[in-house]
């Protein structure tokens, strides 16, 4: 849209009151009000929130989701040994969910508090060819001649294949001398969750509950040189799920007006799910990762098929975070988006 | 009666909180304890290999390090590119 020359001129004087001053001498021409526009106007009124209804025509992008189920987590992990891990997460739902709608990846402990233990092993063993890396670190070190003005006084120093980065031949040599191997993974898990719920007896009197939910879970995988990891996760749920709400009409004040109350008549129901999954994890960029999983809980036959797409800075700095996008079998199937941040992506479950 | 030679002790520590993080010497696996292993070696036994291997995410940087004894020190860190791989060896004589 071509702005009329009084307003572009008025876009200078608000912008630049002194070099106004010396635009009156000449005229705007629409060269100008292009350079004006984009470097005064579009920055003050760019609205990276996608909420104003006035905003610059810039390509902005925003994820925003109406999730019912929005939890927080947090995980402690440790090395209790050379190949043995032991974590602990905290999970703790953020809001009061729907008692209606189901989590769309139908975990029966998503409104719970959790505490999720978990024991891990890995089985790694690379190798590597010495007789070939000792070429190619002979044949470095022709190259680069250490200088024995170095603080290390012409000492060797190590090589490794980020170090021959700039010797691509080098380094092609120097990967074809590790043998990398398989790396196996296997851990159990176990959940204990706690959850309130509050219904309405016959006499309609309110009722409060707690119920204790719990899972285990078992999982193996390997993670292949070059095509990640693949998994197989199982596991078996205990779970409580609220009753629907009905609504009822009482008299109010025992007068003649009514009132509509919305009551949980029963106590909750106590429900089983078993779940075979199967999940591949791989590192596709620099700052993005894949973890698509096939999920089936034959009890129910439903399947469902989650893809949480990983975006971080790198490992050790700045938030991570994505993208789920699921669909679900139930009910002639359900599409769900959710967005995650401050979840770390690791090869492993 | 002593022995003929004392055993040199050879101290590696590495910074690394990747669990796909391996380390060798002379083909046997260094076993660590807090992040620090010392290793004994009889010296002029010849020339000692150490090897390293990690797969990671792109990010994650590492640490490892001959600290002891003086002769034979020396560090090397690295941050994992987008081949998420790396894998290193080191000579050293005592």
């Amino acid at each position: 849209m071509a702005l009329p020359l009084p307003a572009a001129a008025f876009l200078v004087w608000l912008a630049f009151p002194g070099a106004a001053a010396a635009q009156e001498a000449r005229p705007v021409n629409s060269l100008m009000k292009a350079d004006i526009y984009r470097e005064f106007v579009r920055r003050e009124i760019r609205d990276p929130s996608l909420s104003s209804p006035v905003s610059a025509p810039a390509v902005d992008f925003q994820l925003t989701t109406e999730s019912k189920y929005q939890k927080a987590k947090a995980m402690v992990g440790l090395r209790v040994g050379n190949d043995l891990f032991f974590d602990v997460k905290f999970i703790a739902p953020l809001s009061s969910g729907d008692a209606e709608v189901e989590p769309i990846d139908l975990d029966g402990l998503s409104k719970s508090a959790v505490v999720d233990t978990g024991v891990h092993f890995l089985a790694w063993n690379p190798r590597l060819d010495v007789g070939a890396a000792r070429e190619v670190f002979e044949e470095y070190l022709r190259r680069n001649p250490p200088s024995s003005s170095s603080a290390a006084g012409g000492r060797p120093k190590p090589i490794s294949l980020l170090l021959l980065r700039d010797e691509p031949d080098l380094w092609r040599k120097f990967l074809e001398a590790v043998e990398w191997g398989s790396a196996y993974f296997f851990a159990g898990r176990f959940k204990i969750g706690r959850q309130g719920f509050t219904y309405a007896d016959a006499d309609f009197r309110e009722v409060s509950t707690q119920k204790t939910s719990r899972a285990v879970e078992a999982a193996a995988g390997v993670l292949t040189p070059r095509f990640g990891y693949f998994g197989v996760n199982l596991e078996y749920q205990v779970y409580f799920d609220a009753a629907s709400a009905v609504e009822l009409i009482f008299p109010y004040r025992q007068g003649a007006a009514d009132q509509i109350k919305k009551m949980v008549m029963s106590p909750p129901s106590r429900g089983e799910r078993f779940k075979i999954q199967f999940e591949h994890r791989k590192a596709v960029m620099e700052h993005i990762a894949l973890n698509p999983k096939i999920s089936y809980f034959p009890g129910e036959r439903i399947a469902l098929i989650e893809l949480p797409v990983y975006l971080f800075k790198n490992a050790d700095q700045g938030l991570n975070g994505g993208v789920t996008l699921s669909w679900v079998s139930k009910c002639g199937g359900r599409f769900g988006l959710g967005i995650f941040i401050g979840t770390a992506f690791s090869l492993f479950p | 009666m002593g022995r003929a030679r004392a055993e040199v002790a050879v101290i590696v520590k590495i910074k690394v909180t990747s669990e796909l993080f391996r380390a060798y010497v002379d083909g046997r696996r260094i076993l660590f304890k807090k992040s620090s292993a010392k290793l004994r070696f009889v010296p002029e036994s010849g020339e000692h290999a150490l090897m390293w291997f990690i797969r990671d995410k792109p990010g994650t940087s590492y640490q490892i390090e001959i600290t002891e004894p003086a002769k034979v020190k020396m560090s090397h860190k690295a941050v994992l590119d987008s081949s998420a791989i790396d894998a290193g060896i080191y000579w050293f004589k005592l």
